[in-house]
């Protein structure tokens, strides 16, 4: 689909939605659903049930404040990923206030599951504390699985530079993800 | 092209690798639907009543300034229609007062152009019933007569005897000329 016609396409779903049509609202919701699930459960380190709510808030989100969604400025799906990653922020802020506030138990043993779990913590975490053009880049290359190339074509930057601005994502999320051990 | 990442693998790959998809991720999108599409008909209801609110407050405003245009003329409006009803114009007896005297009706004859015989009829009679002036009646017959029709020439059984002789003499008089005499 052509740039012109999605932004025309989203501007008249937007507009039916605003005027109460529930199946414009259904065709936005259906088509962006399955991308916005993927995009939280690798930000949540596949964390299944804080997925969920913050999926489901997400779309409570998106309905109640349709109409500051400008489809010339970005796509429904991009628009959703925003309010999905506030939400993310907002709530990974929550967890450190609250794990600040209780004692670790560092001399307990800990079930495997629980340390998965706190694996996949920490990467939510350390995915969340990245900049948002770290963030973007590593979402290109292991969420949406494109090639430096294909990244590079998309931003109108050259191969090297993407390939460089990766190196950098990668190497801050290591470094946060260390920091969490 | 050249993508390093793609040929060297790195051990973040495993921590960055998007988590799969649950298998009931359908079901989950139909479960969190209907939240967002509660919130669409609640606004579509509250749109609704804002409207017919608005509706039925502009008929409220429409009504009661149609009322208080209608108060301060309903009162002149039946006057002019009773008077009408009540005073019926005879339109073949002269008007005069009732009370008006022999002398008033017959300078009101002699002004007249129309029914001026019965006009000088009427104060003729008025000489004859209330001042006994026969004289003067007799004056106002003969101008009745002379502004009459030929009908009016004729006796009638509502003619006093005054009346009756005169026109009794001018037939004679008529006969008398006619026969030569």
């Amino acid at each position: 689909m052509q740039p012109g016609d999605r932004v025309e396409r989203e501007q008249g779903l937007r507009r039916a939605v605003l005027a109460g049509e529930e199946c414009a609202w259904r065709t936005l919701y259906d088509e962006a659903f399955t991308g916005l699930y993927a995009y939280v459960l690798w930000r949540c380190a596949g964390l299944r049930d804080r997925a969920d709510d913050v999926v489901q808030e997400t779309w409570l989100t998106a309905v109640r404040r349709l109409r500051s969604f400008d489809p010339s400025t970005g796509s429904f799906a991009v628009w959703l990923r925003g309010i999905a990653a506030n939400l993310l922020r907002n709530y990974f802020r929550r967890e450190n206030r609250r794990a600040r506030r209780t004692q670790p138990l560092a001399s307990e043993p800990l079930a495997s599951a629980a340390e998965t779990r706190e694996d996949a913590e920490r990467i939510a975490e350390a995915l969340g504390a990245l900049p948002e053009h770290y963030e973007a880049v590593l979402r290109a290359k292991y969420l949406e699985g494109q090639s430096v190339a294909a990244i590079a074509t998309e931003r109108d930057e050259s191969p090297k530079a993407i390939e460089s601005l990766l190196t950098r994502a990668r190497q801050a999320f290591r470094d946060v993800y260390r920091q969490s051990e | 092209m050249h993508d390093i990442f793609s040929r060297e693998p790195d051990p973040l790959d495993d921590l960055l690798a998007p988590p799969p998809l649950p298998s009931g991720v359908g079901a989950l999108r139909q479960q969190m639907y209907g939240p967002t599409s509660r919130v669409l008909r609640r606004r579509r209801w509250a749109r609704q009543f804002a409207y017919a609110a608005a509706l039925a407050a502009s008929f409220a405003l429409g009504l009661l300034v149609m009322r208080a245009n209608m108060r301060p003329m309903a009162a002149p409006l039946p006057e002019p229609v009773a008077k009408q009803h009540e005073e019926p114009r005879p339109p073949d007896k002269p008007s005069m007062p009732a009370d008006a005297s022999a002398l008033a009706r017959e300078w009101k004859a002699f002004d007249s152009i129309d029914q001026r015989g019965e006009r000088y009829r009427q104060a003729g009679d008025r000489y004859m019933e209330e001042e006994s002036d026969l004289q003067s009646a007799l004056r106002c017959y003969s101008s009745a007569l002379d502004s009459g029709t030929e009908r009016d020439q004729a006796i009638s059984s509502d003619d006093n005897w005054l009346l009756m002789a005169i026109k009794d003499a001018r037939q004679k008089e008529k006969e008398h000329a006619k026969n030569g005499g």
